[in-house]
């Protein structure tokens, strides 16, 4: 029995740690791209569209039609942030993200009323656990992975390029749309990916922060991305590490950790600004 | 010819931002547009780029840049500084690379920015962050130049050294400006606008109290100096 049990812990240790590698590296591309692109609230507005989507897919499913969660939660917040771009053209991108993370919230609500039996499914997808990440959830984040490294590597010189000069991007002949469109796919489907793990609520804190921190302290996009990586995976395994002493949430003890860096990082340059 | 356009009209949504343009710009000149805030200045520069899509005839460079997109491979662009994004920590070095390839030191030398390569772009001064965008467009040896006001926030050392480099350089050089009077005496034309052509021609033809008026609605004193050029005196502006 015991070594069924170590066993047993290896195994989910396993899942929990490659779970927080594949997430501290979405994290890196993803909220990287969302702080550079001035968009951060696109990554709270994307993961409630999912939470739509998610709860859309057990609305069907307790109908009796299986419709995966992960496409269909993509589906939703590619949609909405499409939504998002159309309504910012008339105001401004906060607006945008405000009006359409409004609308997938109240959808949200509408369909989690819906379901019969399965409510309370939602709710894991709602405040997350990193233990109790599946395999499932682990192919959907390699593949997530997979295909945002590749996407960013693809089309590095372009995303910066848009994202520093927008019109002179523009005028070399980049398709502006579509290397936008791109990129709300890269944190798309980041965010959903790591839904099950880290939750809708707390997917802002997770993906924005530790990029925020690296914006304060980095010297060039790439030292940016390491050290987005690095207080990912840091502030994750730490709230782990801290979820197995004490009676908390992983996932919530990760993003305090993450926003808390934040605030400390904040602090620490303004102090070495005043003194330089 | 370099710019051609006829009837060239665009409007955002309902608002009217140009209205049947029609003029020509020859190879090799330099000509600057002038107007108000909200005249159509920006946005008639990104029509000659294509980016915009003008109603009416336009050619740039020979072809029409709405079709033919391949056209921008001639064209250097210098944008507004206020639509940079400067959160993105990027060196001068990986901000003159957007554009070229290779860097062409010679550029960066007559500019004075060749020590600057490995310094963050956002930390140097709006001087010498537009020096760096002029060379970034001029190593693309464009055989057309775009400016949309590349003297906002810039020290009067840098305006000069950007001025004394735009003469310098063999392209059609299009200039969007505020206060024409740093780069007055270099100026071939001068297009003043306001969603519609107020004049066209040389500085001394267009500079009068009649256009002036009919652009700003206020009137602007001009003045004319030793070198016989009409300057426009904008508040406590002058040349």
């Amino acid at each position: 029995m015991r070594v069924l049990f170590i066993r047993y812990t290896v195994i989910t240790m396993d899942r929990i740690l490659l779970s927080v590698f594949l997430i501290s590296l979405l994290v890196s591309i993803s909220g990287n791209l969302a702080v550079f692109r001035r968009a951060s609230f696109l990554v709270a507005g994307v993961a409630h569209s999912a939470l739509a989507g998610v709860a859309l897919s057990l609305l069907l499913s307790s109908f009796g039609l299986e419709l995966d969660y992960f496409a269909l939660a993509v589906a939703i917040a590619i949609a909405f942030a499409i939504l998002a771009s159309i309504v910012s053209k008339f105001s401004d991108i906060d607006t945008g993200i405000a009006i359409s993370f409004a609308l997938s919230m109240a959808l949200a609500v509408i369909f989690i009323s819906m379901i019969r039996g399965q409510s309370a499914k939602v709710w894991s997808f709602l405040f997350g656990e990193i233990f109790l990440v599946t395999t499932q959830d682990l192919v959907y984040l390699t593949f997530s992975a997979t295909i945002a490294v590749l996407l960013f590597g693809l089309l590095y010189e372009k995303i910066i390029f848009l994202l520093f000069d927008p019109e002179g991007a523009e005028a070399s002949g980049i398709n502006s749309r579509i290397i936008d469109a791109v990129l709300v796919a890269i944190i798309a489907i980041s965010v959903v990916s790591a839904m099950r793990a880290v939750g809708a609520i707390l997917a802002y804190s997770i993906f924005v922060a530790p990029a925020a921190i690296a914006k304060e302290f980095s010297k060039s996009v790439e030292q940016s991305l390491i050290l987005t990586f690095a207080v990912a995976f840091a502030s994750l395994i730490i709230g782990i590490l801290a979820s197995i002493l004490l009676p908390i949430s992983a996932s919530a003890l990760a993003a305090f950790i993450a926003s808390a860096l934040y605030l400390v990082a904040f602090y620490i340059k303004n102090v070495i600004t005043e003194a330089s | 010819m370099a710019v051609k356009a006829k009837n060239l009209s665009f409007s955002y949504g309902k608002r009217v931002a140009l209205q049947n343009l029609s003029f020509e710009i020859v190879e090799d000149e330099f000509v600057a547009i002038l107007g108000p805030n909200g005249a159509g200045k920006t946005t008639l520069l990104k029509c000659i780029l294509g980016i915009l899509k003008a109603e009416g005839e336009l050619q740039v460079l020979g072809c029409d840049p709405r079709r033919d997109r391949s056209v921008l491979k001639k064209i250097s662009y210098v944008p507004q500084r206020s639509s940079l994004s400067l959160d993105l920590p990027l060196t001068v070095e990986k901000v003159l690379m957007m554009q070229s390839r290779e860097i062409d030191w010679t550029i960066l030398e007559e500019l004075k920015i060749a020590d600057k390569m490995n310094s963050l772009f956002r930390e140097l001064s709006g001087g010498y962050q537009q020096r760096v965008l002029i060379a970034r467009a001029l190593m693309k040896r464009p055989r057309l130049l775009l400016l949309d006001e590349p003297f906002n926030g810039v020290d009067l050392v840098s305006q000069e050294k950007i001025v004394e480099i735009l003469e310098s350089i063999e392209a059609t050089k299009i200039v969007v400006l505020h206060n024409v009077n740093p780069v007055l005496h270099a100026l071939d034309k001068v297009i003043l606008l306001n969603r519609e052509m107020i004049a066209i021609g040389s500085p001394k033809d267009v500079f009068t109290k009649e256009n002036m008026l009919k652009l700003y609605r206020t009137e602007i004193p001009l003045i004319t100096c030793d070198e016989g050029f009409v300057h426009p005196l904008y508040g406590d502006h002058h040349g």
